[in-house]
Order: structure tokens, then sequence, then C-alpha cells
């Protein structure tokens, strides 16, 4: 069976698919019945069809597919009432299909030879035959707006009547004639086809160059060029292995125009155009010159992935040769937060990014505790999110997709109430939560608002915390004061460095001296190689007069490594003045007086450790984070820090080993693990040099030693 | 109490189309809420009995209130603070631990009553009770606020206890645990004491040096920088060394005269004890006379454990700006008591208690206030001519007849005994006696300067005798520096 189907723009219209389902599993019953021994019941299943699609054909045009079914029903109806012996139906059944398909057959080598030539006697005497020739070809031939073919083809079969036959070609006049199409004869007409505008021809490389005239787009090129015309655009100095296939661009009016070639990364190109004529016009094959600047890109830490408008570009350090010009979004993602920037870049220029990767805190709302409260949610909500948004320097600030927390909640039942104090949970569980936020959320912390309720003073508290923390920092606002958001922000630009310039002189103050005394000097550190030695007065330090040991630490806490500081002592000799040599060395973050908050550490110490795991400055960094999570007594967090921690530091005179041993057992003895913390404790008393606090801070061993005494003893 | 939480009133609530409304009653933790915020400002303004009324009310009518433990720790405070009535605060503090072991209130009770017991806590029995409050505050409420405070207190018990190392221990958890307590200076600066007491002075003075770098501008910072002084000369070298303060002078006059006895006061003030002028004259930190306070016949001063000054004359003894007071002891009639009328120094101990030196009796007594408590340390005739408390408790007695210092524990028994002569040394005329804040031993004699003694009785150092005619006084400065009298210049001498 051959379906030959004209189909015009009419049939788009879509059955409802349930219907089209439902209708073809009613066909393919009648024909299994037809098929079988009670033929005469698919008689009415193929008029059910019928009277279905025939009540929404009056009503809209059928889809294809409901054509094809409604043909097949007439066929079959027409062969169900032939085999009834009921000739006039089917000749009823075959000439609605000829109406409808007027190209259908049926297939001789299945249907009975007697019903077949019945549905061809029938046909013979609805059907005439049209045939159109036009110049130029490829104008497209419609009868009474259906479209039959296009120029030049072949007779096709048409139901013998009268039509109004149009031929349409762009830039042609449009050509309309009414025809009558007689059953048995052919119709063939002959069309020359009027010029009405021009059109112009083209060749680019690249390909998939946006083609505008007088700023209309008028399509792209594309394809590849036709080897007859690759002479041509190499004498134009086009690589014809790049070039497009040649586009025509129709209907070009007469007169002067403006024509635009443009791509991306492309320099644009716009010429003038004119047309005094409706004629094909050859333009000559255009080349674009490449518009591309070089992004040199490095990290800090290193490794972190690039995108460039959010297209990966790999990882940092990287020099990105062929970035397309124009204002581009630079992102640098890491465990450790990501970089984002829009660099501006020009054509041929290179741009050097040293991209500062930064935490990245996600806001994720605002909770009110009572409808007194919630007036104030949306005022406090658009109050932290643009505050934030502008004053927050030292980290990236984002929204965060709602649907993704509320989904992450939702696992684990909880709201974003239950995140924020007073109410508490189960540590483990709020860490968990948070951490799958961070994941999720590719951030390193949280900020979120709560409003009490009934407040005399319309007030709301802000909580930060950092991914793996389990307490907050918090700090009262006053809803419609600025600046009170403002101050608290302002504690997230401050960073705690991890080392800190040193000289090894311990001194003390004293009212019997006029300056600190050397109490003593740490074996190897610049001060005794600098023969400093105990009882040495220092008198003045940088240049700088100093009478205590603040003054001492001072000028030391502002100097440079590596340039030596002038350090002028009094000694039994006389007075010395020595040019010290700093060292950086590591110490004990502390937050007492630096208006710090301990979960912004907590980010920035967590991005040393994602950014160089396995250095020096990472352990010291977990050491540091331990410490962070004992004094927010989150217990558990601070062993996990300080067993890392101890697995990374070495075993060293200073913050070692033997430190993170100590502190783990601190942390394990508040967790209730007295046996463990006196392992812990055992271990941090076996490393002789280290210390706690800073280099030269108190030695672990004696304050592990009397920690294991007083385990012992049950104190 | 705060688990059950608490919610504001209801506000007005809607009941039916007649447009009646009412008032719903506030819940009892409302009401207890504000009552005790009213007895708070109550108290803080001044009106005690209407702020203590108010918080009783709580006690007594919402005594399951989430407020009632907050009330009746109110109340205890104002009797410990105010009323200077501990053995009432501490039988509050003890109801609250009692009644409201769950409440926020407990843990700081506990340290209230700890602290109580420690101050007066003369006896090992005693110190074990002060130390058993503070470690139910550490073990029971490991997240109080009060734990910082409690670790400090404990480490101050075990060094009182001569247990250091677990005072090292108890102040260095404090310190390390909880660096950002309002408590961490004291706890830092009790664990520079501690590591002094145990033997390791260096250390000690890196410890008292942090109070001074980590908090500035914390009271401990100023205190510190004087021991870090007073220990950097005793242990800054192979031995203690002491160098006359040429540029120190103290006005002249007749306060200068007939002098009996020197004493700084904790907080730097030099008290010259003259019969001439028959007072105890005071001179400021910049060694301006200041304040004066009369007394016949002046004996001895001495400082408190509370850091008052003892003045001890011939009749009576002033503590401080506190009364007068005369004693009787029981004469040879039973029954009949007789005033003692020859004074010849007196201490206060850590219990509170007084010692007095009766000279006529050539006996030490102890008074419990002005009421007659025992003989101290046992009926043996002892001329003791100076009196003074050692940081830990203890007490030392020049005895002027057999040219001995003696040294007893509170309950009296003898620690040491030293002199009048051993190895290196020879007293020749004792007359006076200082402690340092390490429990040193000074000892003037009026013809060889100083001898300075460790807390073991064993001579550390000696100095003066080329500077001093006549040492009759001495006492020891916050810093260390030894002020000496000398009688035949009629001035004193500071060796620094």
């Amino acid at each position: 069976m051959v379906l030959l189907l004209c189909l015009g723009p009419g049939l788009a219209w879509s059955q409802p698919e349930a219907t089209l389902v439902e209708l073809r599993a009613t066909l393919d019953l009648a024909i299994s019945e037809f098929e079988g021994p009670e033929q005469g019941q698919s008689l009415l299943r193929f008029e059910e069809i019928i009277a279905r699609l025939e009540t929404e054909r009056r009503q809209e045009p059928l889809t294809e597919e409901g054509v094809i079914l409604l043909v097949r029903a007439y066929e079959y109806r027409a062969r169900v009432q032939m085999n009834l012996g009921n000739t006039d139906r089917a000749a009823d059944s075959f000439r609605s299909l000829i109406a409808l398909a007027p190209q259908h057959n049926l297939d001789a080598a299945l249907i009975s030879p007697k019903v077949v030539d019945f549905f061809k006697a029938i046909k013979a005497q609805m059907i005439g035959f049209v045939t159109i020739q036009s110049a130029p070809q490829g104008a497209t031939v419609t009868l009474n707006g259906k479209i039959l073919s296009v120029t030049d083809f072949f007779p096709l079969e048409v139901v013998a009547g009268d039509y109004t036959l149009e031929i349409l070609k762009n830039g042609y006049r449009q050509e309309s004639r009414a025809v009558r199409v007689v059953a048995g004869e052919t119709l063939s007409l002959q069309f020359d086809l009027v010029r009405t505008s021009a059109s112009g021809f083209v060749i680019t490389e690249p390909t998939d160059v946006e083609i505008l005239i007088d700023g209309v787009s008028k399509g792209s090129t594309s394809g590849v060029l036709d080897p007859a015309l690759a002479a041509i655009a190499a004498a134009r100095g086009l690589d014809p292995a790049r070039s497009s296939s040649r586009l025509e661009i129709p209907n070009l009016p007469a007169g002067s125009h403006t024509i635009e070639f443009h791509k991306p990364c492309y320099e644009t190109l716009r010429m003038g155009l004119d047309i005094p004529e409706p004629q094909d016009y050859e333009l000559p094959p255009i080349r674009l010159e490449p518009s591309v600047g070089s992004i040199v890109i490095t990290s800090d830490p290193p490794g972190g992935q690039i995108f460039i408008d959010g297209e990966s570009q790999g990882v940092a350090p990287k020099s990105l040769r062929s970035v397309c010009a124009g204002v581009r979004r630079v992102e640098v993602r890491h465990a450790a937060g990501r970089f984002v920037q829009d660099v501006d870049l020009k054509a041929r220029a290179t741009v050097e990014l040293a991209a500062q990767i930064r935490p990245t805190l996600a806001f994720l709302g605002v909770v009110a505790d009572g409808p007194s409260a919630q007036r104030s949610l949306l005022s406090m909500t658009s109050r932290l999110n643009r505050i934030a948004s502008a004053t927050i320097r030292g980290m990236n600030f984002l929204k965060a997709d709602g649907a993704i927390v509320e989904k992450i909640l939702a696992t684990e039942r909880l709201k974003l109430a239950d995140l924020l104090p007073p109410r508490t949970h189960d540590p483990a569980l709020l860490r968990r939560v948070l951490e799958k936020l961070a994941a999720a959320l590719e951030v390193q912390g949280f900020l979120a608002g709560r409003i009490p309720e009934e407040q005399l003073t319309r007030s709301g508290i802000l909580h930060v915390y950092a991914a793996g923390s389990v307490v907050p920092d918090s700090a009262s606002v006053v809803i419609e004061d600025d600046a009170s958001y403002a101050r608290f922000f302002a504690a997230f630009d401050k960073r705690v460095p991890l080392r800190a310039p040193w000289s090894g002189l311990v001194t003390i103050d004293t009212l019997l001296h006029d300056g600190p005394v050397v109490l003593r000097v740490v074996p190897g550190s610049p001060a005794d190689k600098a023969s400093f030695v105990k009882g040495h007065v220092v008198t003045e330090a940088g240049g700088r007069k100093v009478t205590q040991t603040a003054d001492l630490l001072a000028v030391i806490a502002g100097a440079e490594p590596g340039k030596p500081v002038s350090i002028t002592v009094t000694t039994s000799e006389g007075p010395k003045t020595v040019g010290l040599p700093l060292e950086e060395a590591p110490r004990e973050i502390s937050l007492a007086g630096t208006g710090a908050l301990s979960n912004k550490i907590s980010m920035d110490l967590r991005q040393v450790i994602e950014g160089y795991p396995g250095s020096a400055d990472a352990a010291l960094a977990r050491l540091n984070l331990g410490l962070i999570a004992l004094s927010l007594h989150d217990y558990a967090g601070a062993h996990d820090a300080f067993i890392k921690a101890k697995n990374e530091l070495p075993l060293a005179p200073g913050l070692a080993r033997g430190t993170a041993a100590f502190y783990a057992g601190v942390a394990l003895e508040h967790l209730g693990y007295s046996k463990e913390a006196l392992d812990e404790y055992t271990q941090a008393s076996q490393d002789a040099g280290a210390t706690l606090l800073s280099q030269d801070g108190p030695l672990v061993q004696d304050v592990a030693k009397r920690r294991i005494g007083a385990l012992a003893g049950g104190r | 109490m705060r688990a059950a939480g608490w919610f504001a009133a209801a506000g007005v609530v809607f009941l039916g189309a007649g447009a009646t409304f009412a008032q719903t009653p506030a819940r009892p933790d409302d009401q207890a809420k504000r009552l005790l915020d009213d007895g708070r400002t109550d108290l803080a303004n001044g009106r005690a009995k209407q702020g203590l009324d108010a918080l009783q009310t709580i006690v007594t009518g919402f005594s399951t209130s989430a407020y009632a433990d907050d009330a009746l720790y109110e109340i205890a405070r104002y009797a410990e603070e105010i009323e200077k009535d501990h053995s009432k605060a501490r039988d509050l503090y003890d109801q609250i631990t009692k009644k409201y072991p769950q409440g926020d209130a407990a843990p700081a009770a506990y340290l209230r009553m700890g602290r109580l017991v420690f101050a007066t806590a003369a006896s090992q029995a005693a110190l074990d009770d002060s130390l058993a409050n503070f470690q139910r505050v550490i073990r029971l409420y490991p997240e109080s606020p009060s734990v910082p405070s409690a670790l400090m207190a404990a480490a101050a018990v075990f060094r009182r206890a001569g247990r250091f190392d677990s005072a090292i221990d108890s102040a260095r958890r404090a310190v390390l645990d909880h660096p950002a307590s309002d408590v961490a200076p004291e706890a830092q600066f009790e664990l520079g004491q501690s590591l002094v007491m145990a033997g390791d002075p260096l250390s000690g003075i890196e410890e008292f040096q942090r109070v001074r770098t980590l908090y500035p501008n914390s009271p401990a910072a100023s205190r510190a920088l004087n021991t870090i002084t007073a220990l950097y000369r005793l242990f800054g070298g192979d031995k203690p060394v002491f160098f006359k303060d040429t540029a120190f002078s103290l006005p002249g006059g007749d306060v200068l005269r007939d002098v009996r006895s020197l004493a700084v006061t904790p907080d730097g003030v030099i008290w010259i004890a003259s019969n001439k002028t028959k007072s105890a004259v005071s001179f400021d930190r910049e060694f301006k006379l200041s304040s004066s306070l009369p007394a016949d016949d002046p004996q001895t001063l001495s400082v408190s454990p509370e850091g008052e000054l003892v003045l001890a004359a011939k009749l009576a003894v002033k503590v401080g700006v506190r009364s007068v007071f005369s004693f009787a002891a029981p004469s040879n009639k039973p029954g009949v008591m007789e005033n003692i009328d020859r004074i010849g120094a007196a201490t206060i101990l850590v219990s509170g208690d007084t010692l007095i030196s009766d000279l006529r009796r050539k006996r030490v007594l102890r008074f419990r206030g002005a009421t007659f408590a025992s003989i101290f340390p046992d009926a043996a005739e002892r001329e003791v001519i100076k009196l003074l408390t050692t940081p830990r408790g203890d007490v030392v007695m020049l005895r002027r007849d057999d040219k001995s210092v003696e040294i007893f524990d509170d309950g009296g028994r003898l620690i040491s005994k030293i002199g009048p002569r051993g190895p290196g040394f020879e007293w020749k005329k004792p007359a006076d006696i200082a402690i340092d804040a390490f429990s040193n031993l000074y000892l003037a004699d009026e013809d060889q300067g100083i001898l300075m003694f460790s807390s073991k009785g064993s001579l550390m150092t000696t100095f003066g005798s080329s500077d001093l005619r006549k040492s009759l006084a001495v006492a020891i400065d916050p810093s260390g520096a030894v002020l000496v009298y000398d009688d035949r210049a009629q001035a004193v001498v500071r060796f620094k």
C-alpha cells in the first residue's frame, strides 16, 4: 500500500494523542477482525473511526497521522463493503478516499485484482493530471492554497474540479490563474516568471556568518564550498576548505543598502550594496578576520577550573590564546572557592589575571518567628541581600538557589529555621546538612537571618556558618538601619595570617630595665644566629625606641620577612646594634581582639586546606581550624581537624605533630573519651620540641605530662 | 532554668460576633520574668527592699517557673556582696543547686559557693570542699560560661593545697580552652603563679609576660609587671640581686622617727607605723604623704589575705577601715576574762581569724572576731614580735626570745623553724621579717642588714649591710623591692 499525501501547512494541527492512540487501536482491532472469520463485525469499527475523524476534520484539519488513519479506514471499509457485495457503498468509500488522497493507490500484490480494478475505475472517473513548468524553475505551485509541488514537475494526480492555481518564487511576481482539471485529462501549463527584486549571492570564510541587510538578519552562511567555486574563493584570499556554500540573499529591493557580516569572535564587516535593478548579484567572497585576544590566568591556590562565559577552558595556570574579544565573564572555580571577574578583552590584546580564589558565601534567606516578625521579613531580606552584595569584599556573595536549598532540607525533614539558633539540633546532622548544601551550591559558607517575634525594637539576628561548622557567628542588627548590617559585614574582610614574622627573642618587661629583657633565645632562631643572649636589654627596634615587649613585638609584626630589622640591645659590654633578619613562623590564630569572625576565618582556613593539599600551610590551617572549632565548643569537628593535622604536621620544633596530638586529646576529653585522650597526650608528650601558641610557646611535652597526670589521677 | 523558654503574652483574643474581647491572663513564666526584671532594676537603683520582695515573690509564688533559680541567685548575691552575710549566701546557693540543678543559675551557684568556702579555707577539708564545688561546675555543666572561672578557681585551690601540677593543668585548661573568656587574663596570671610555686619560675615569668602581651589592658597586666620584676630579680641570674635604689626617698619629718613597722599593701601604698606620730601613715605610689591611722603605741603592720592593712597597737588591732578590735582572753581565774594590754603583733589568717601576740603572757592567741578561740599553736611561751600570714595561709612568727622564725600551718602544725643560726648565717639582732609573694622570707637584722631565705629556710642572699646601720623594719612591695627602715639614719631605704 503506497500512500502519497500532499500535506499543506494547514495539516499541522494536532488531534489529541490519546484520541489517535485509541483510534489506532480500534483500527488494528478492526483490521484483525477483517482478516478473520468475523469480517462483517469490522465494518462497524471502520464506520466508527471514519465518523470520528470526519467529525474532527470538519472542525480543524487532521494531522498527518489522522489522515493516514482515515485513508486506511476508508480503504478497509470499501473492501468490507465489496466483500459483502455492497459495491455502491464500496464505491462511495473509495470516492471519499480519493477526494482525501487523490494520489493514493491500492497495493495490487495484496489486494484482490477485482477490488483494485474497481478502485482504478472509480479513480479514473475522478482524477485529472496537472504538470507545470516555469522559467526560472523552483517556483512553488499551490492549488486552492495547498502546496502541490515545485516546478518543474511531472503530471500529478488531482481530483477533477475547478481550482485557483498560484505560482510563487522569491524575487518574482506571484502568478495566479483559475484552472479546471478534467477527469482523465492532463492540464499542462508554462509560466515565464517576472522578476521583481534582486538576489545577492555570497561565500564567506568561515561559515556560519550572519548576514544583515540594513540591520535585518537575512540568514547565515553554511555548508561547504562547491569545488567549482574554489578558484574564485582562493583568488579573493579565502581558504576554500573553510569557506561556506554560496548563500542566496533573496528579495533585495532596488536601492542602496548596508550589508553586514557578523560572527562572534570575528571582526564584523560592513559594506555598501547598490541594487540598481532586480537581478542576481554575485558579491565578492568575504573573509572575516578573527577578533580574539589572550587571557593568561593563574590562580591562588592553583588548580582552579577556568570558565569563560560559563564554558570550561581547563585548569589554571593556563594561557588561553583565542578568547573572543568583548566583555567576557572569567570564572575560576576551586573547591576552596571561586574567582569571578568581567574582563573587557580587546582584539589581539593579552590580559593577565591573577585569580585570587575567595570563599563564597550563600545567602539562604530570612526566617520570621511569628506574624509580627513576618511584617519585617521583606525589608530585612532585601536589605541583607543589598548591603551584603555591596559591602562584602573578602568573599564572593550570592543568593542561594532556593530550590536546591529546599530540596536538601526536605531530604532531612528540616526547614531553614531549624538550622538557626536558638533551635539546636544534633551537631552531626547540622554538619551533614551544611556540607550537603555547600557541595550542591558550590559555596563555602552561608548567611541567614532570623527575626524574633515580639521585639519592641525591630531587630533581627544574622547568622554565618562555614561549611563544616556547627556553631554560627551571630550578630544583632536593627532591621531598618543599614549601618548595623555593614558593621557586621566589615568583619568579613578581616583575614588572620597563619604565619608571622618571628625573631626567636623571648623578652619580658620589668621595672628594673629601660627596655624588655631577653629571657631566652630560641635555639636555631634568627636571634640565636645573631648571637643575642639572655640578659640583653632591647632599647631600640626598627629605629624606634622600645620600652616594653609590646613595642618590640609591634616592630617585628610590621617587618618584612627576610629584610633585616635593626635591634639595639644593651649588653654587659655596652650597646650593640644588630640587623636581625626575621623568619616567617607559624602560630596559632588568636581571634581575641581582632574583630574577626570564627566562621569566616574557618572558611579562609578551608581555602588553604583545599587549595594547597599536602602543604605545610594546609597542615597548619587544619591545626587552626581545630582550634577555632574548639573555641566554638565543636569538639567533634575540632578532633577531626586535629587528627588530620597530626598526620600532616612534621615532627619538628615549634607547632608540630605533638601540638596537634595535644589538642586532639583536649577535644577527646571534652567529648568524654578519657582513655583516647590519654593516648593522644602520651603521643604529644613524646614530641620533645613541639610547642603551643607559637614557635616559642610553652613546650607541649610539659603541658601534656601534666594533663596525663591529671587524667590518671582523676583529679 | 531556660529549658522551657518563654513567650510573650498572647494579646487579645476575639471571642465572637458580639464584639467581646478578653485579655488572656499572663502566663506564670511571663509574670515571673517581669518580676525578675523589676527586682533587678530595683536592686540596681538602690531600692533593695522592693527588689528583694519582688525576687522573693518569684521564689515563693512562682517556684516552678523558669526564673525561680535566677531570683534565688540574685537574692544570694545580694546576701554575699551587699549584706556580707556569707553564711546566708552559701545556704541560698546551696538551695539553688539542690532545687534547680538543671537551671542555668546552678553552675554559677556552685562557683560562688566554692569561692566562699575557699576564701576562708584554712584546712584541707575546706579546700576539698571548695574544690568539689568547682569541679561540679566543670564536670556537670561543661558548656556553662562558669567553666573558665571554675577552672581558674580550681587552680588556685590546687596551688594553695600544694598540688602544683594540678594547679598548672587546671589554669592551663582555662587559658587554652577558653582564651576569649573574661577570666582568661586572671587564669593566665594564675598559671604563672602555679608554675613559680611548682619550682619553675622561668616558665612562670613567660606566662606572666603573656598576661601582658595577650591582655595588655587587663588589671592583671600591671600586676604581672610587678610579679615579673620580682621574679626576674630572684631568678634572672645565678642568685637574687638587690641594689640600693638611690633615687628612692620618702619625705622625712616625724613620720620617720621611732618607726616600729613598715608594710606595703597590694595596691603599692607604703605604710609606716611611727610611735613618734602615734599613727600609721601612708605614702601613695608616687611616694607622696597620704592618709593616716592614729594608733597609740603602734607595734606592727601586716597585710591581711584580702589585702587590708592590719595595724597592731599595744591595746588594739585595726583591720583596714573596719572597726578597731580589743581583745580579752581567759585569766588564771576560771571564768574571768582579762584584757590583753601588751599586744606585740597581729595577723589575719585565711580563715578570717586573728592571731595576736600577747607579750605579757608570752603567748600567741587566736580570736574569731574579738572572741578568744585558742592558744596558738600550743601553750609554750613565745615572745613574738611579728606575725605574718603567707600566700599559702601559713603563719610566720618572729620570736624575740629565741631569735628564731617559726612557720606553722593554719592548724598550728610546725612546718619549719629558721634561725638563729644555720649554714652561712647567724642572726645577731633580728628585728623584723617580711614575706614576698613567693613565700621567701626577708629578715631585718639590726646589725646585718637583710638576710633572704627561701620558703624552705635556706639562705639565698644577704644585702644592705653596707647601706644600713640599724635595720629595724622591713617590707616588700608588689614588685618585690625591699623597703627597710634604718633607725640610725631615720630613713626608709629601698632595694630593687
